[in-house]
């Protein structure tokens, strides 16, 4: 035991004579920053943060150069473009030990695992409590649609917008969109199948008749915090900001369509590695991470990734939820091609079928 | 000052004291070619290999994570001919950048005309003017957007006017609006540029006006035609720049609803998919070099046509009206053949083929049946698009018109009369209110307690600002202000004398790199980041702040090179004579006459290099990795977040951007001096 600890701390002492790079992006720069100079003041390695704006923007060209840093902070859905490039380090699973292996699939490409499981936001319907409570609303675990007619009579009059979430964003609309899809198909972006046809057309169904309303997503977080929606779908990133200001409020997972179950986006975020000669450097700033970042998780509402119990209410929701498939491009060519399907949808310049029929050519013709 | 002096020396490359070496040999020889070797220098860096690499990779297929290019011939360019969304998008594009430049060129003179006597007012008003270009977009556009948008079609806007705008559903809305937004960011840059461009009307011209009474419309037109020359090349490439509008328009409106003819199977095509727009969805989804590059190669070359029409919009009658009229042919003959040929339009093609053969005897016939030719091909287009929509529209009849029209300066009888002060006073109030409410929405965000795009009035606070200053701001300042400073000396060392060497025409190496330069600025984007990151990684140019101002520099160089040279040419060719013959080097007659006569000009130019600096946030971002050079843009979008995910901290953005206005409107209200500068009126050089 004293000889590995001796060379833990050889290889500290060696490691701090140059130091560590890492980008990241997101929220949290300073967290980042605090941690980075207490972990130099534990271990006297130097990391050096930079932060990023877009830093996918950054990586495309990076990636490419190979004038990168030791590690940078990466979306799940970016992972198949980084292992793509051939310039990360393929982790062995040994070095991973105690992260569950739910989520360390989703940083796997082509069978090795591409980059080490951070943290997760993930898709959730805020239940403005104060609201429920004046209506006199019991609340389940869990919402579906058949429910909320009902919910918008009793909530019509205590608040403006009783449901309210954005039917033209792909981002709110694909768990939905996917609901009835097998694993392949979500694979194979087919979104124009009779499920899917079948799923948004009900939806559609409930703004027409005036059950929910349409918001975008920035007005939504203004009149949440002003305590005037009674439910709405959103990402759980925004619950920090609702805290800090708004209703009391809980978060469940994305409502069921009329039974139909549905699963909501988890949306996470892990480090890929790019040098050899400073991986354990960089596996033990992340771990440090890890065991510092209880009030980060907390503060931003970020459910750890790394097989904590850090935040319980989340707990529930990204058990229920379900990861993006991390092929380059999935998801810009997937949002892209749905937006202005569901545009055309809702204004009622296509029908249901017109419209997830032109997607679905747009995104085999670029695949 | 040991900071700046650290700062300066870390963005030492070795490119930096080769550069300096030809300037300082272009300024010891009393020839003037050596002037063309700076801009060389620079143009072999940052824009001829990247440019040569891009060409090369429209052959290949290239995706970002593909490790080598692999040749696939012409494939990406087929793809690009089959891609009939592509084909309306350039529609669209050409509709609306005409619609937008005239606009905002007609807009911008009329506030020039009013605002061109140096008076503490007009200068104000100049200012406040410019703000509204200086705050970054992302935060101006978004407040549009909240205002015409609000709450998904539920805003202040429809509240205020009764109307029903929802710019995510309406196809019509999001392209008006984004016009609105779009003319109302380039009014500041027009204005200043019209303003630099009426510097060199001569007081006399304006005293001979005022005593034979003449009314607003006169004036007007005779102001109009003491700089035309000017403004004529300005419009035309205002119009190819437009070709490729991004920001704003992302930004407010992202691709649009969809057209009823835009589902197409390779690009979709909403109403504000332009060309720029296109190019990034189709990099974003494809995320290939080669097809992104093969893309740009079409874009560059459209926006080519138009900056064609810029250029021989300069020229001497009788070879501007041929040129005008066989790039009119050329542009309906290229477009229709990517777009669709509409066999109508083939009497005009043949007629401005042929035309210009008679010019010399038939003078008067010529200008009739090209008239004539002009109204048909007007006919030809709007009947197009009364029967097929959007489809039916003729790109090139959106350049060949206003090209034809401006180089045959048909005159129209002027009805002349004066608009009454007031009404002149309310365009200007009203030209500036909407720049007033961005500045005050900006003010109330940055000392908002909540991060909200709509923010509160009932509770205030100043820790933004110390918030964004202890997070470093200033030091994210200082670096971009360095750059402001490499990018401005590298305008004039290099930028100017090569203006000045083009203004004369005669090198085929000077038209040449003028042609790089022009044909770079439409053609380059992020398909050529790469290639010039390895460039620059290899000459020590990465992590530097001169690297970064030389980007910025070349950025700004057609304007530069469009504006100055046109101003170069205007100056009689004796004064030059004279100068020689007094012992003057062609050096010293650039820097002791032309560079003071032009200063209104290359007043104008300096501010927009500065915003340039402020502004720039790709090549900061790919260029960079060090943390400590990190400069303002790429700072304050720190707050934005991502930019779909709604944490944008929209008060610490709006403290930022307040202090980052600052350095700004302190260095524009000191070049207005340069700008007002009254060195031409006064020495009462006749011109014409």
């Amino acid at each position: 035991m004293k000889r590995f600890f001796v060379s833990v701390l050889l290889t500290l002492l060696c490691s701090a004579a140059f130091g560590i790079t890492f980008w990241v992006s997101w929220e949290g720069e300073e967290f980042y920053r605090d941690a980075a100079a207490a972990f130099k003041e534990e271990t006297g390695i130097d990391v050096e943060i930079v932060y990023f704006p877009r830093i996918e923007e950054k990586l495309n060209i990076n990636l490419k150069t190979g004038d990168l840093p030791d590690a940078a902070m990466i979306k799940d859905t970016y992972v198949g473009d980084v292992a793509s490039s051939g310039r990360n380090l393929c982790l062995a699973l040994s070095s991973l030990k105690g992260y569950p292996q739910g989520f360390l699939n989703v940083y796997k490409w082509n069978g090795e695992m591409s980059a080490v499981p951070y943290y997760a936001d993930c898709q959730v319907a805020f239940v403005n409590l104060n609201a429920f409570e004046e209506a006199g609303i019991v609340l389940g675990e869990k919402l579906d649609f058949d429910q909320l007619e009902a919910i918008k009579d009793s909530l019509t009059g205590i608040v403006d917008y009783p449901i309210a979430f954005d039917f033209t964003s792909p981002y709110v609309m694909f768990p939905y969109v996917s609901a009835l899809l097998s694993q392949e198909e979500q694979y194979t972006l087919e979104i124009d199948t009779s499920g899917s046809r079948e799923v948004v057309s009900r939806i559609k169904e409930y703004f027409d008749e005036g059950v929910i309303s349409r918001l975008e997503r920035a007005a939504m977080n203004k009149l949440f915090t002003q305590g005037k929606i009674g439910i709405m779908l959103q990402g759980s990133y925004m619950a920090s900001k609702f805290r800090e200001k708004g209703p009391d409020f809980v978060m469940l997972p994305f409502p069921n369509i009329e039974g139909i179950e549905v699963r909501g986006i988890i949306d996470s975020k892990g480090f890929a590695l790019f040098n050899g000669d400073t991986f354990e450097q960089c596996m033990s700033f992340i771990g440090f991470l890890n065991e510092h970042g209880h009030d980060f998780f907390v503060e931003y509402d970020k459910y750890p990734l790394f097989g904590t119990d850090s935040h319980q209410e989340l707990e529930s929701i990204v058990n229920q939820g379900k990861f993006m498939p991390n092929f380059p491009g999935y998801q810009s060519l997937l949002f892209e091609a749905l937006e202005p399907a569901l545009q055309a949808i809702y204004s009622g310049a296509m029908t249901v079928d017109q419209a997830l029929s032109g997607a679905q050519s747009y995104i085999d013709s670029i695949r | 000052m040991r900071s700046l002096i650290l700062t300066l020396l870390d963005s030492m490359s070795v490119v930096v004291p080769i550069f300096f070496a030809l300037c300082l040999v272009s300024l010891l020889f009393r020839n003037k070619w050596p002037m063309v070797l700076p801009l060389t220098l620079l143009l072999g860096v940052a824009t001829i290999v990247p440019i040569l690499w891009a060409i090369y990779i429209s052959f290949t297929e290239y995706g970002v994570f593909q490790q080598a290019p692999v040749f696939s011939g012409l494939k990406n360019f087929e793809e690009v001919l089959g891609d009939s969304g592509f084909k309306l998008s350039l529609k669209l594009t050409a509709l609306w950048s005409t619609l937008k430049t005239s606009i905002e060129i007609l807009l911008s003179f009329l506030i020039a005309l009013r605002l061109r006597k140096a008076t503490k007012l007009s200068k104000a008003s100049l200012i406040l003017l410019g703000v509204g270009w200086f705050i970054p977009s992302f935060i101006t556009i978004s407040g549009w957007r909240a205002l015409v948008q609000g709450y998904g079609g539920y805003s202040l806007f429809n509240i205020v006017f009764g109307t029903e705008i929802d710019i995510t559903l309406s196809a019509f809305q999001a392209f008006t609006s984004s016009l609105f937004v779009s003319i109302w960011l380039s009014l500041p840059l027009s204005t200043m540029v019209i303003l630099g461009m009426l510097g060199r009307v001569s007081k006399e011209l304006d005293d001979v006006m005022k005593i034979d009474g003449t009314g607003d419309i006169y004036t007007s037109s005779v102001l109009l035609g003491e700089i035309r020359f000017l403004l004529i090349p300005y419009f035309f490439f205002q119009l190819a720049r437009s070709m490729k509008e991004f920001t704003s328009v992302f930004l407010m409106t992202g691709n649009g609803p969809l057209l009823p003819e835009g589902f197409t199977p390779n690009t979709l095509t909403g109403s504000t998919t332009f060309l720029g727009i296109a190019l990034f969805r189709k990099f974003s989804s494809v995320k290939d070099y080669g097809l992104l590059s093969a893309y740009a190669v079409f874009v560059g070359v459209f926006s080519l046509i138009w900056i064609l029409g810029a250029l021989l919009s300069r020229g001497d009658v009788p070879k501007r009206h041929r040129h005008v009229l066989f790039l009119s042919s050329a542009a309906y003959i290229l477009l229709g053949l990517f777009a669709g040929f509409n066999w109508l339009l083939l009497p005009v093609i043949f007629g401005y083929s042929f035309l210009p053969i008679i010019i010399p005897r038939f003078k008067k016939t010529f200008r009739l049946l090209v008239g004539a030719l002009l109204i048909y091909e007007v006919f030809v287009t709007i009947l197009g698009v009364v029967q097929r929509g959007l489809s039916g529209l003729v790109p090139a009849t959106l350049l060949s018109v206003p090209l034809v029209l401006f180089s045959l300066r048909y005159r129209f009888p002027i009805i002349d009369f004066t608009i009454p002060g007031w009404l002149k006073r309310t365009m200007i109030v009203l030209c500036l209110v909407p720049t007033v409410l961005v500045v005050v929405y900006i003010l109330v965000l940055s000392v908002a307690v909540d991060s909200d795009i709509m923010p509160s009035l009932s509770e205030l606070t100043l820790t933004n600002f110390r918030r964004v200053v202890s997070d470093g701001l200033m030091s994210n300042i200082f670096n971009t202000i360095i750059i402001a400073f490499w990018a401005s000396i590298i305008l004039i060392l290099a930028g100017i004398p090569f203006s000045y060497l083009f203004s004369q025409r005669k090198s085929m190496l000077v038209k040449g790199l003028a042609s790089i330069i022009l044909f770079s600025s439409l053609y380059t984007g992020m398909h050529t980041l790469l290639p010039m990151y390895f460039v620059f990684e290899k000459l020590g140019l990465t992590d530097s702040l001169f690297g970064i101002g030389i980007v910025v520099c070349i950025q700004s160089l057609p304007l530069t090179i469009i504006l100055l040279a046109g101003f170069f040419s205007s100056i009689p060719r004796e004064l030059r004579e004279v100068s020689l013959l007094e012992g003057l080097s062609e050096t010293g007659y650039l820097v002791r006459i032309l560079i003071p006569l032009s200063l209104p000009v290359i007043g104008g130019l300096l501010v927009y290099v500065m915003v340039s600096s402020f502004n720039s946030f790709s090549t900061p971002l790919i260029l960079l990795n060090d943390q400590e050079l990190m400069p303002f843009s790429l700072k304050i979008f720190s707050y934005v977040g991502e930019v779909r995910s709604y944490y944008t901290s929209w008060n610490l953005f709006g403290a930022a951007s307040v202090i980052g206005v600052v350095p700004l409107l302190l260095f524009f209200r000191s070049s207005l001096r340069l700008i007002y500068s009254s060195n031409l009126r006064d020495q009462g050089i006749e011109y014409d």
